[in-house]
């Protein structure tokens, strides 16, 4: 598991593709999003989180569509498979990676997303990390098994956002939850329920993920 | 009474959906089953060739 | 034998026991006195509401026997349930809301159930979208099969998530409707009955749908068996 996690890492560092869509799309996403509201308005700073988590799924979505699609274009998923390695952890490599791929996104973002929304650079920050770790995970959990799904569509690219949009609402619920709370300066122990119902679906969906991606890349 | 005509929406909503669902699966398996008669009527002919 | 039984006895009895739920619903029912006549749709759509979530467990336990067992059998019921569930909860949302509009005075509230169970109907739609739009043959079987385990799990999640979105902020607190505030016994016989009668016209129309299933499965059969005989021209 960890020399695969180690490969996609390795691909992942000559091309920085994944990496360059994620950040593009998130960042173009917070600037749409900013365009939505009056830069005088009140609705900004409560609609803030909201618009940080917006950007996080959409470039997600569209980022982890972009990685399945290369390796299916260049048969790589192939090559993986007749690996003599059990394809729950061929899973158990790839999510952990996409998820790596998103937070590394999220260094640039969140502060990017700090100076559009004009909020305090305060330790709060960190809690946003942390629910945004919490949330990615899980999203890259649900998002992997279905991207490899969807890649086999005839509807690829738009099959994936159906699918996963529905699945991850507690993630963004969440995630936007905690991020208001964190941000409005309250303490982490406050929003302890929602980190507790997002670790609950990481972990869930982990195994589940696990169990059952055998099916996903199946012939 | 306007509230009659909220129910009278309900009850026709559900009434349409079904009807046209029903429909649409008869005639869903009217024409499969054409087609079965007709594999069939083949099958046979190839048997008998 | 059992096929024929269904055919004939299933729509027979959904139809006797519709027939009894309409007539309790229009005229053996009192009237709620808070909600006025609006209340009658309750009848039907809760029992809808019901059958809707019972279908897509099926789906999700369909599903997990065809990734287990792999047998036509599963694969047949699950989309078939899925179909008519998305029918049920496609009135579920419809008449939700035309109840709504007189009671609460809007067509939507985000709270939980309606909430929960539009999402349901995202899942169900992408569920049957994945089923036609895979590939060939088995894969959309088991893309969708993997969809309708991992949707059913997830759906208790969601519907914490917006149960806790919802009631954490007192101030948009909207209190959930009574509904199943039936005092008079009236009123429980005839939720009873529309039970009955949706349980069974959920029975009657899986049924057909899987039917429906099992003969284009035939058809296929016979197609390829026409092929195999195809004399070599």
């Amino acid at each position: 598991m960890w020399a695969l996690l180690r490969k996609d890492l390795q691909i992942e560092f000559r091309t920085k593709e994944t990496l360059a869509s994620l950040l593009m799309l998130g960042l173009l996403t917070l600037v749409i999003l900013s365009f939505a509201f009056d830069p005088t308005s009140e609705l900004r700073d409560e609609a803030a989180p909201g618009a940080l988590w917006v950007a996080v799924i959409f470039a997600g979505v569209l980022g982890l569509n972009r990685s399945f699609l290369a390796e299916r274009e260049n048969d790589c998923l192939q090559g993986l498979l007749l690996c003599p390695v059990d394809r729950g952890t061929v899973y158990l490599s790839k999510s952990p990676g996409n998820c790596l791929f998103m937070m590394v996104a999220q260094l640039i973002i969140v502060p990017i997303f700090v100076f559009f929304f004009n909020l305090p650079a305060t330790a709060a920050l960190g809690g946003v990390f942390l629910a945004l770790l919490l949330g990615v995970l899980g999203f890259a959990a649900v998002g992997t098994l279905f991207a490899a799904i969807s890649v086999r569509t005839r509807a690829r690219e738009v099959m994936l956002p159906l699918l996963l949009l529905p699945l991850v609402v507690p993630i963004f619920i969440g995630g936007v939850k905690v991020t208001a709370r964190v941000l409005a300066g309250k303490p982490l122990a406050e929003v302890a329920q929602w980190l507790n119902l997002m670790g609950g679906f990481d972990f869930i969906f982990l195994v589940v993920g696990w169990l059952v991606f055998e099916y996903a890349v199946e012939e | 009474m306007t509230n009659l005509n909220f129910l009278f929406a309900a009850y026709t909503a559900i009434w349409v959906l079904l009807f046209v669902y029903v429909f649409l699966l008869s005639r869903r398996n009217r024409t499969v089953q054409k087609e079965i008669d007709e594999l069939r009527q083949l099958l046979r002919r190839q048997n008998a060739s | 034998m059992l096929r024929k039984l269904a055919d004939t006895v299933l729509p027979f009895l959904t139809f006797v026991a519709m027939t009894a739920a309409i007539f309790m619903v229009f005229v053996q029912v009192p009237t709620d006195k808070v909600q006025g006549i609006v209340q009658r749709i309750f009848y039907f759509h809760v029992p809808l509401a019901m059958m809707t979530f019972a279908a897509f467990g099926l789906v999700a336990i369909a599903s997990g026997f065809f990734l287990w067992r792999g047998s036509r059998f599963w694969d047949r019921l699950a989309p078939s349930s899925a179909e008519v569930g998305m029918l049920f909860c496609t009135l579920v949302l419809i008449t939700g809301p035309i109840w709504a509009r007189p009671i609460w005075g809007t067509w939507w509230t985000w709270d939980a159930r309606l909430t929960t169970t539009l999402i349901l109907w995202l899942i169900y739609a992408a569920y049957l979208m994945l089923r036609t739009m895979s590939g060939t043959g088995d894969q959309g079987a088991r893309y969708a099969a993997v969809l309708g385990i991992v949707g059913a799990i997830d759906i208790p999640i969601i519907n914490r998530s917006v149960y806790w979105w919802r009631t954490i902020h007192p101030a948009v607190l909207i209190t959930r409707e009574g509904g199943s505030g039936l005092n008079d016994p009236s009123m429980r016989l005839t939720f009873e009955i529309c039970m009955l009668a949706f349980l069974l016209l959920f029975g009657w129309l899986l049924w057909v749908c899987n039917e429906s299933g099992r003969l284009r499965d035939a058809a296929e059969d016979l197609r390829q068996q026409v092929i195999e005989h195809e004399p070599q021209r």
